[in-house]
């Protein structure tokens, strides 16, 4: 779909990074890794839950920069620069999970190597955790959190990471997603009502709910 | 009675729905009106309060999450990849050539990639060099001051029109080297910028690296983020050199104000800022009276005197002569009452004088001239609308020629201070007081030693006034110069018609107008021409003229607009 000048103009001279992937886009090396400096953590970051793997997320965010730095000659500022690397990060990650699902090697939420707990402990923690008046330190609710996010699906995850990490608008969410706002909104309407279900009792009232 | 499957559903439905719409609005997602449907039911809906409050605790509890960061190497491992995909390219792109062309595109292939290899091979290493960091932030570096005073390309682009004044002042040879400087380091690739850098004096070096720390160090983010943008958007702008000559030039002006005042000036808005700087610039000029420089001042006096007697000088004489002939036989053929008939003669007192400067002298025919161009009633009582307007168009025409002449004239010092605004109006006024000062500053620069031995004076002249006593001779030798230099009178005795300055107006000195020698000389002034008038002239010709607003019948002239005559 072709972008129209206006809408060229409007992004060019709204969104810094947009004119730096065009700097990018005439073989400036600097503006590259500039872009590269802003976007790296964040990058990982969205892969690394999308995928629920730290390990793989920085091979995969690699990935993210080099599809755009191959893009660079065709790139056409349609959007913000981050709603366009994030729609490309969202595909990275897809591909991804959908090869490890083939190699049967998803296990979103943390395995007890990665988090250093073990059932008995878990089990503790949950135990402890009834207790009405007791609220949650920040290593177990940042488990919860974490357990409660991989009871989402792939799309309500993206969804959700990149409004609440990225801030971006429903609209910016439905190009990365190829969806409506108003299917953003529902998505996002359910994605934080799972999110409730599965952390909310957790927090008032001390128990994990367990995400299988 | 349990409920019902299909009102189950409803309920889940309207659950759905009622949490779409919270989500939504904790988003800022919500059109306006849904917005407040929410929250003036927030108000009494406890269930619903809880809700939200729900899902917002939940939303919080997601900053959580780990967030990742990666080193170093991240980066450089990525830019290497990169460098080897644009080998690949390259070597894919000249394998696919035949043989010969392969030979002569290497070198124009090689050219571009190799541009890139090498702009990537030093960005490699500039991740973790700071030496090369510095080279490859250099544009933002350099310019590092001025783009934390520039708040967006506009800010600059109307500091000229507002602010030129202050502008000017800047040093046009260290600006035209700093922009030069500036535009090599924002074109160039990194191994151009390394050599800029490395021919540096040690000095500049000293004060570039210094400049990097302020821009790495003392900037907090967001701040070093500003920078980036502005540079940003001054290097995208077709403008772009412009842009950057106009923050130089402001630079170079800020850096002589009170840290105070620079401190006031950037946390101000852009437009407050902009509203300051124009007052600044119309304080400056004022305190500064536009100087002229004694050499533009004699190149305007000469220009003046070769316009005398040209079309574009004479034009506006020759309607008021014209005008006055009308006038004067109305008053003689009208049977006015005495004191009407006395003020209309001094009136025409009044206005032959005027008309005689005209003619007398060049530069009050300028002035007179662009009095006209601005439109301004010349002739009191003697012009209609219809005529002012027909007036103005022609005097504009001719103003036009008359600028061209003098601007031409003057040091290109001169001509910038003259064309620092792109209003016509304001360059006009700025181009008649140059005028005035460089006609008055002619008896300032009257030399009695030179002129007693110029061509102006003749062998028998100089016989007579060697004959005198020395104060006589000196005085002598000043009424010659007026006589036959200055056209007959000093300009210092004209007053400025822009304010007023018509005789007995109460712009120009009362006992001049009384003694009335400014353009009679003081010899006792010139036989009177025929159908003039002068002879006849009412010695009150000079008294203020008839009160302003009262009108009389149309005895000046068609449509009344003039008739300024007391009843």
């Amino acid at each position: 779909m072709s972008v129209s000048e206006s809408t060229i103009q409007r992004y060019t001279h709204a969104d810094p990074d947009v004119r730096l992937m065009l700097r990018v886009r005439d073989d400036d090396a600097v503006a590259f890794e500039e872009l590269m400096l802003r976007y790296q953590n964040r990058v990982v970051s969205v892969i690394a839950h999308l995928i629920g793997r730290r390990d793989m997320a920085e091979d995969l965010a690699q990935d993210v920069f080099l599809r755009v730095y191959r893009a660079r000659k065709r790139y056409v500022p349609g959007a913000k620069f981050s709603t366009w690397l994030f729609t490309i990060a969202n595909n990275v990650a897809s591909n991804a999970l959908r090869s490890m699902s083939r190699r049967k090697e998803v296990h979103l939420q943390p395995s007890p190597g990665e988090t250093g707990a073990n059932p008995l402990e878990l089990s503790a923690a949950a135990a402890s955790a009834l207790m009405p008046t007791r609220q949650a330190d920040n290593a177990e609710l940042r488990d919860a959190v974490q357990r409660a996010v991989a009871t989402l699906n792939e799309r309500q995850r993206v969804a959700v990471l990149l409004a609440k990490f990225e801030g971006l608008s429903y609209i910016e969410i439905g190009e990365v997603l190829d969806m409506t706002p108003q299917a953003i909104k529902s998505l996002l309407s359910r994605a934080r009502g799972k999110l409730r279900e599965a952390l909310e009792p957790y927090m008032q009232h001390g128990h994990v709910i367990d995400p299988k | 009675m349990p409920n019902s499957p299909s009102s189950n559903d409803d309920v889940l439905r309207d659950q759905d729905a009622l949490r779409d719409q919270l989500v939504a609005y904790l988003d800022g997602e919500l059109p306006d009106d849904q917005a407040e449907a929410i929250e003036s039911r927030l108000a009494s809906d406890e269930a619903m309060r809880e809700q939200l409050q729900g899902l917002d605790r939940v939303w919080n509890a997601l900053d959580g999450l780990p967030k990742a960061t990666v080193d170093d190497s991240f980066a450089r491992t990525t830019i290497e990849m990169a460098t080897v995909e644009a080998e690949r390219d390259l070597a894919a792109m000249t394998a696919a050539l035949p043989v010969q062309q392969r030979r002569r595109s290497y070198a124009m292939l090689g050219a571009c990639v190799g541009a890139l290899l090498l702009g990537f091979t030093f960005v490699r290493a500039a991740v973790t060099n700071p030496e090369r960091q510095l080279v490859a932030n250099l544009p933002a570096v350099y310019a590092v001051d001025i783009l934390q005073e520039v708040s967006s390309p506009d800010f600059l682009r109307k500091l000229p029109d507002v602010a030129g004044p202050l502008l000017a002042r800047a040093d046009d040879d260290q600006l035209a080297e700093d922009l030069s400087a500036w535009q090599t380091v924002a074109d160039g690739d990194t191994a151009t910028r390394r050599a800029w850098v490395a021919e540096l004096s040690d000095n500049d070096k000293a004060k570039l690296l210094e400049a990097a720390r302020r821009y790495r160090r003392d900037l907090t983010p967001n701040r070093r983020e500003a920078v980036d943008d502005a540079y940003e958007q001054i290097a995208v702008a077709n403008d772009r050199d412009s842009l950057m000559a106009t923050a130089l030039a402001y630079e170079s002006w800020l850096a002589t104000q009170p840290a105070s005042d620079q401190s006031r000036l950037r946390q101000m808005s852009e437009n407050d800022r902009l509203a300051a700087l124009s007052k600044l610039a119309r304080d400056a000029e004022r305190r500064n009276g536009r100087s002229l420089s004694a050499a533009d001042s004699a190149a305007l006096r000469n220009v003046v005197q070769s316009l005398a007697g040209t079309p574009e000088l004479t034009r506006l004489a020759k309607i008021a002569e014209e005008r006055l002939e009308w006038f004067e036989k109305r008053l003689e053929s009208e049977d006015l009452p005495e004191d009407r008939m006395k003020q209309g003669k001094r009136m025409l007192g009044m206005f032959r004088g005027v008309l005689e400067w005209q003619e007398k002298s060049p530069a009050f025919a300028v002035q007179f001239l662009a009095m006209a161009a601005e439109g301004r009633r010349a002739w009191p009582s003697l012009q209609s609308a219809a005529e002012l307007a027909e007036i103005r168009e022609q005097a504009q025409t001719d103003w036009r020629t008359v600028e061209k002449k003098l601007i031409e004239a003057l040091s290109p010092a001169g001509q910038k201070s003259i064309m620092l605004t792109t209003n016509e109006s304001r360059r006009r006024e700025r181009l008649v007081e140059f005028v005035r000062r460089a006609s008055r500053g002619a008896m300032r620069s009257f030399d009695h030693e030179e002129f007693f031995a110029s061509d102006s004076l003749t062998d028998a002249d100089r016989h007579t006034l060697l004959g005198l006593p020395t104060e006589q001779m000196r005085k002598r030798l000043e009424e010659l110069y007026v006589e036959r230099v200055l056209g007959g009178f000093d300009q210092r005795r004209i007053p400025d018609p822009f304010r007023g300055g018509w005789p007995g107006r109460g712009g120009g000195d009362r006992r001049r107008d009384r003694e009335r020698s400014s353009f009679q000389g003081p010899s006792g002034g010139r036989p009177a021409g025929p159908g003039r008038g002068r002879e006849g002239r009412n010695p009150d010709a000079t008294e203020p003229p008839p009160e302003r607003g009262r009108r009389g019948p149309g005895l000046f002239g068609p449509g009344g607009r003039g008739s300024e005559v007391p009843n």
